[in-house]
């Protein structure tokens, strides 16, 4: 049986079969996440408009990054190749981490709990991020570098605590980092005063080539219990142009052919 | 209240409402200024990461096809789009921030459908409780 309060999962059941969970894991290599009461943040999670503030605070502009000189060197490099038109998402590729994290927009996300793991789903692009706790992280070696890297997890208290690391080098970021970069997501689970379920992460991003010291983010999202996660087809324009184009080279042979 | 929308438009972009937005620039458009346009769907296309759409327009620089873009059809369904809400040969008005270069079409901030549906794209504010992600717009 598990019983559900609001924002917290009391796993009842859990303690129930904690021991025989738990010796099953052992003989894989370790235990699942046995915390016996944790925050549960499965649900719908919107972006957080702080009272008497704009719903939103980056507006384009972020504060001055502490680079490291050729940190600063590769971002200046990037600049004068992309310009500011131009972007990732201009070519329907995600975000990657940290900008995943923190500049979805007013887009919603998705968060899927389980032991084991946190399926985390950005409506924006579609990004998907899996939290591996426990038996499901695998070996640093194995893991393979993308944009927005391999993360593990853990519970500290109520406090959910991700590590990511196996990151690609991402000059196009709104916090660029090299594949050295490391971040840290710290989760905390509040109310507001209008009593609204408010899910605050604070990312460190340290990068020991492209930051002299490390980087500090706060974002907030509130819970959304009616919303839902739309669909994010970003390349759909792509193809019906694609059959828009065969479509007029075929009306030109059949019109050369009669 | 056009002020307003104008100064709403220019904060949605300005600070990436969606994503969507940075696809690619929208620095052709000019989001200080709102304009109206009435005239019949010939083509329309409410998907992401932009909706794409051209009218038949009858005015005083005479009868031509414009065509316009805007919002992914993720923020059109939170703003209260539903399909076939808008069909081909449909007569309806949109506003939308024009291009810099004062050539014809521009950016849709909201749209007035044939069967008189007002649809308004908005920034979040503290007061939504009812907030963006999933729920239907009120279509302002």
């Amino acid at each position: 049986m598990i019983s559900r309060h609001v924002g917290k999962r009391r796993v009842l059941g859990w303690r129930l079969l904690a021991p025989l969970v738990l010796a099953a894991g052992a003989g894989l290599g370790g235990a699942a996440d046995a915390s016996d009461s944790h925050p549960d943040l499965t649900g719908i999670w919107t972006l957080y408009v702080e009272a008497g503030k704009s719903a939103f605070t980056f507006n384009g502009v972020l504060p001055p990054l502490p680079f490291t000189a050729e940190g600063k060197r590769r971002v200046d490099e990037y600049r004068s190749l992309v310009g500011p038109d131009d972007n990732p998402g201009a070519h329907c590729l995600g975000s990657g981490m940290p900008e995943s994290l923190t500049f979805s927009g007013a887009y919603p996300m998705e968060i899927i709990e389980r032991p084991e793991q946190i399926t985390v789903i950005y409506e924006a692009h579609n990004e998907v991020r899996r939290l591996y706790f426990g038996a499901k992280v695998i070996p640093e070696a194995d893991r393979v570098p993308d944009r927005n890297g391999y993360s593990t997890a853990r519970w500290e208290g109520d406090t959910l605590v991700v590590e990511t690391g196996s990151l690609k080098e991402q000059e196009d970021q709104s916090y660029p980092h090299s594949d050295q970069a490391h971040i840290t997501e710290r989760y905390t689970q509040t109310t507001d005063a209008r009593g609204h379920r408010v899910l605050v992460a604070q990312m460190t991003l340290t990068d020991p080539v492209f930051y002299t010291k490390p980087v500090v983010v706060q974002k907030k999202w509130r819970f959304d219990p009616k919303g839902i996660l739309l669909p994010y087809e970003c390349n759909e324009e792509a193809w019906l142009n694609r059959l828009d184009e065969l479509r007029k080279k075929k009306a030109a042979r059949t019109a050369a052919t009669h | 209240m056009k002020a307003f929308k104008v100064a709403l438009a220019a904060c949605l972009l300005a600070a990436g409402l969606a994503p969507a937005l940075a696809h690619h620039s929208a620095s052709q458009f000019d989001f200080r200024q709102l304009h109206e346009l009435t005239g019949q769907v010939k083509a329309i296309r409410v998907i992401n990461p932009h909706m794409s759409m051209t009218l038949a327009v009858t005015d005083q620089k005479g009868t031509r096809d414009v065509d316009f873009e805007g919002h992914s059809i993720n923020n059109f369904y939170r703003a209260g789009w539903r399909p076939n809400m808008i069909r081909i040969g449909d007569q309806i008005k949109v506003r939308f921030a024009p291009r810099k270069d004062r050539t014809d079409g521009g950016f849709v901030s909201g749209f007035v459908t044939a069967q008189g549906k007002d649809i308004q794209f908005k920034i979040p504010t503290e007061a939504d409780d009812a907030p963006a992600s999933g729920q239907p717009g009120s279509g302002r």
